[in-house]
């Protein structure tokens, strides 16, 4: 029944038992893919996590300095915004990915012509880079001429400065993450629900299950880990937000959509504190291994009390 | 009753139009927008249609901007990418799931936790390294770190729990090599599997930016996603800034026109295969 | 399955072997120049390439700021190019890092790169403490366009010269749906359908900022070079009159963002911009009978002070050292044809340029040349980035959107910039 965390799989483990005790042919299997692991993930990360400790400024030579820059990063006011824009950004975007891609999912996956039609069209935006995503809705949202704005105007209401205003700006960059990203959420969904044994409905509406109830005592707790993967999907991707934010405000209007991600670029590169940047990327790490670590939990224990 | 359904399909199909209206807008407007002259764009009515209708749009950015050549770079490090990680991720995937070596928890755990760290962190020692490799601005940087990528080696790790063994097994009592039991037993049960990293690692590499902003210098490696960003600054940096929305729309619009395509044509591969990352285990 | 493994081993050992292509002597010249001064620059390499066979010129354009981050990466890994063009404002982080060349030495033996061949002014842009870093190609300011027809419309015929006049004339150039002005009895400010001028809400705004507070005189850093030192009267002074002309005297958009769009289709009379922007306007002029002309940027306070930066050209330490005496050769050719880049608007330093009759009979050029004496750059510190990067939220770009976009109360605005530029100053 689980999927995918590996803590959440205790059950498939035990029946797996290992097929080959010639150990060399599986590091043989394992090598290649190990080599590049190492050279290109593992060791630039560790490299990067040394780098948190000095005061690297990308050419010449670091100085050991200890924790000093997440000293630092305390009384940066910089780096809280950007935590914050990153922690709001998250906690509305996580949960309307759930809630929209979810109901698209529903609604799609009712047996009528033309729903095929209707994935399409739900998923064509996820498969758009995001420059173009950015370019395309800087003018969407463009206030005077904008095509969001043009329409509001006929409902009479008025034109909401979207990318210009530090109040909005980064409701635009939401609205159009999930335009962008709604579709994948929905494709996950889709495959949960049709993995649901129809019969576990039809034995429901026979003891008269209104279809709230239909929703509530079986879909939902049949559909908990497609839930919790696509919780912890949209969770590590909206924590490092980062390409479409850059196009299209670069941070701005003031620091109003400057993401966590944006702040270790731009510490790093822009302003070659690479020391401080990278400090920044170890405390991003650090929150997000604890989110999956709560989440895995908490979803160990929903799940062991749904099973009982 | 029967009116009731009738009632509901009404509503279902108004819903679905309404849906697919609303997702594709952005899309049509970006056309509509691309095919105007540059003084009909900036307008308060809204016009779907083109009053005036123009190419000339498409014509100065090809002229400003090597955009082929930007696409078929991007088209050819996707697809060599592509082609290298599933073959690293099916051998080591396989390996994690069905092979028992010291380390193998263990090291799965650690692959699994680059996930949380962000590419960020690793771009300058990558950058550096290749530079002193002198592989920078070529292809080959932009490929090889793809091979890294830990989604492919987790969803085919995942995959391969999943299926039974009996095959491998009666294989293996035939004298099979492990190599053998791999090539012709195990791979043409995990087509799904290959296909779905095969799309993923495609579509993230024909879409990422940040690396490949860093990495190349010149036109005649430079991928699509960041020559496409070129067009929104005309003078220096300008944020939140676009100017030549015609310009810009002609540009995206021929970023966008090929993975749509392709989209389409595949769709029901593509769906399946990005379903598949709910793997059941 | 198999195929297609073998297919891309042979596309990468083929490519592998594409790289490997024979070499002339060719040096390598990155600029961050786009659009039209990218083609132009692009234009003018060509020319030499095709004429020099021996020594081929490379260039490398991308935007300023991810050439600056490939610069220093590179520089980190001992590889540089030959020749990296930047503004002056920019040179002195780079100096800090130890990545650009000290040049005093390295062209005190050309007949082409001295002072006596360029204006004064911009050579002397171009030192750090005293030290020459880069030769200069060009300057560049804010002057004012304007839109001929509708000055004659609103019946202007003395063109605005001081801080006051210029109100005044785009009070009467701003006009609502019923021809009312700001200011009138009945004016409607919800149905403005042309605006005396442009205004800023991005890093040009506080470049206008700065020409401002030159006009009062104001100081940007203390002394020692560790703090904030403005003047916070004269500071709110300069930003207020920015920003009455959105919020008080409504002759100026609030909001703007595409502002040569704006004046082209007659939203409003006048753009504040640069010499880069002529090219367009002489298409528009030959294209649509578009009428401009130029006005100097005014003199609201108490002495003439414009805006203004340049191009420049300088050597980077890590560079191939055999090489540097012909990328002192294609420089020294550059700078002294760059007539072919005045096309581009930027004025040309190199005095037989700037001074011929070819480049001062191209429309709109004269006005900015009055305005070159009264040119002032950002202040070239080490941490110029930090303070005034336009795509980052830095202090200065928090600020000009907070006061052109938020309306923000200017004062307690100014304050907290200049608190956040110094504690930005402290840190080591």
């Amino acid at each position: 029944m689980g999927r995918v965390l590996p803590r959440a799989r205790a059950d498939t483990q035990t029946r797996t038992a290992p097929r080959f005790s010639y150990k060399t042919t599986a590091y043989l299997f394992v090598l290649p893919y190990l080599i590049f692991f190492l050279a290109f993930r593992l060791g630039p990360a560790l490299v990067g996590l040394g780098m948190a400790f000095t005061n690297w400024r990308i050419v010449g030579q670091p100085d050991w300095v200890g924790f000093s820059n997440f000293e630092a990063m305390t009384r940066d006011t910089r780096f809280l915004d950007a935590l914050r824009n990153t922690a709001v950004f998250t906690v509305l975007t996580v949960p309307l990915l759930i809630i929209v891609g979810l109901a698209l999912a529903i609604f799609m996956n009712q047996p009528r012509r033309g729903r095929t039609i209707g994935r399409v069209a739900v998923f064509i935006p996820y498969v758009l880079m995001s420059t173009v995503v950015g370019v395309l809705w800087t003018w969407m949202l463009e206030r005077d001429f904008g095509l969001v704005n043009s329409y509001l105007k006929y409902l009479g209401i008025a034109p909401v400065p979207w990318l210009l205003n530090e109040n909005v700006a980064l409701y635009g960059i939401i609205l159009t993450t999930i335009w962008w990203t709604v579709g994948y959420s929905m494709v996950l969904f889709l495959a949960g629900l049709q993995d649901i044994p129809e019969e576990l409905y039809e034995a429901a509406r026979i003891d008269g299950a209104s279809p709230w109830a239909l929703f509530r005592f079986v879909t939902i707790p049949l559909l908990s880990p497609t839930i919790f993967l696509v919780a912890l999907l949209s969770i590590i991707n909206s924590f490092q937000v980062f390409d479409q934010a850059y196009v299209m405000t670069s941070g701005g209007p003031g620091t109003s959509t400057l993401t966590l991600v944006q702040y270790v670029y731009t510490a790093a590169f822009q302003f070659s504190r690479m020391g401080y940047g990278a400090a920044i990327a170890v405390v991003l790490f650090v929150i997000l291994i604890a989110i999956a670590l709560i989440q895995a939990r908490s979803y160990r224990r929903g799940l062991t009390g749904t099973m009982q | 009753m029967k009116a009731q359904n009738t009632i509901q399909t009404i509503a279902w199909y108004i819903t679905l139009i309404i849906i697919v209206v609303l997702m594709l807008a952005p899309i049509l407007w970006m056309i509509s927008t691309s095919l105007k002259p540059e003084l009909d764009i900036l307008s308060n009515e809204i016009h779907w249609i083109p009053e005036r209708f123009t190419l000339e749009n498409y014509q100065k950015v090809l002229d400003a901007h090597p955009i082929l050549r930007w696409t078929w770079n991007s088209l050819f490090v996707a697809g060599v990418a592509t082609l290298l990680t599933v073959t690293l991720d099916a051998l080591a995937g396989y390996a994690f799931a069905r092979m028992d070596f010291r380390g193998r928890d263990i090291l799965f755990a650690i692959i699994v936790s680059m996930l949380f760290v962000p590419l960020q962190i690793t771009v300058v020692p990558l950058f550096l390294a290749f530079a002193k490799m002198e592989i920078t601005d070529t292809y080959l940087a932009l490929i090889l770190p793809i091979g890294a990528n830990v989604t492919g080696v987790f969803l085919m790790r995942q995959f391969f729990l999943g299926i039974p063994s009996d095959l491998e097994d009666a294989a293996r009592v035939d004298g099979a090599s492990a190599l053998r039991i791999w090539w012709s037993v195990v791979l043409p049960l995990a087509r799904p599997a290959l296909t779905t990293v095969a799309i993923l690692t495609f579509l993230s590499t024909w879409n990422s930016f940040f690396w490949p902003l860093i990495a190349t210098r010149s036109d005649a490696v430079r991928t699509l996603p960041v020559g496409i960003a070129q067009f929104l600054s005309v003078r220096p940096g300008l944020t939140q800034n676009v100017q030549a929305y015609g310009m810009s729309m002609a540009g995206a619009a021929l970023a966008a026109l090929p993975p749509i395509i392709l989209f389409i044509i595949l769709q029901r591969n593509f769906i399946k295969g990005i379903s598949m990352t709910g793997l059941k285990g | 399955m198999r195929r297609l493994l073998v297919c891309s081993l042979l596309v990468v050992m083929l490519f592998s072997v594409s790289l490997a292509t024979a070499q002339s002597t060719t040096i390598e010249f990155w600029g961050g120049w786009t659009g039209p001064d990218a083609e132009t620059m692009q234009g003018l390499v060509d020319e030499w390439n095709a004429a020099n066979p021996d020594l081929q010129v490379n260039l490398t354009m991308q935007q300023w700021s991810p050439l600056f981050d490939a610069f220093i990466t590179s520089a980190a890994a001992g590889d540089s190019p030959d020749i990296l063009a930047m503004h002056p404002q920019e040179m002195a982080q780079f100096i800090d890092l130890g990545l650009i060349l000290p040049l005093d030495d390295i062209i005190a033996g050309s007949d082409v790169l001295k002072v006596e061949n360029f204006s004064e002014n911009a050579w002397n842009l171009n030192k750090y403490e005293g030290v020459q870093y880069a030769i200069p190609l060009d300057l560049h300011m804010h002057g004012i366009f304007y839109n001929v027809d509708m000055f004659e419309a609103a019946g202007i015929d003395t063109l605005p010269v001081t801080g006051a006049e210029f109100v005044e004339a785009a009070r009467m150039l701003t006009l609502d749906a019923n021809g009312k002005h700001p200011g009138d009895d009945g004016f409607d400010a919800a149905n403005v359908v042309q605006y005396g001028t442009s205004m800023h809400t991005n890093h040009h705004a506080f470049f206008q900022w700065w020409a401002l507070y030159n006009q009062l005189d104001g100081q940007f850093l203390s002394e020692d070079g560790m703090q904030c030192a403005w003047d916070l009267d004269k500071a709110t002074q300069a930003w207020q009159w920015l920003q009455d002309l959105v919020y008080t005297h409504g002759v100026a958009p609030q909001g703007q963002t595409d502002y040569p769009a704006d004046f082209l289709s007659g939203r409003t009379a006048m753009l504040i911009d640069g010499p880069w922007r002529m090219p367009q306007l002489e298409q528009a002029q030959a294209d649509q009978g578009f009428n401009w002309g130029v006005i100097e940027y005014p003199v609201v306070f108490d002495h003439p002070a414009v805006w203004g930066s340049g191009h420049n050209f300088t050597l980077p330490t890590n560079a191939d050292p055999a090489k540097q005496a012909d990328a002192l050769r294609f420089l020294e050719w550059l700078v002294s044809n760059s007539q072919g880049w005045a096309v581009s608007g930027q004025l040309p330093v190199f005095n037989s340029v700037s001074e011929s009759e070819a480049f001062l009979e191209l429309p709109g050029r004269s006005s900015f040349v009055e305005m070159l004496p009264y040119e002032v750059i950002l202040p070239g510190i080490v941490k110029y980035n930090e303070i005034f990067a336009s795509n980052a939220p830095t202090p200065m770009m928090v600020l000009a959107q907070d006061i052109m976009l938020n309306d923000a109360e200017v004062r307690p605005a100014v304050e907290t910039a200049c608190n956040e530029i110094t504690a930005i100053l402290s840190i080591p």
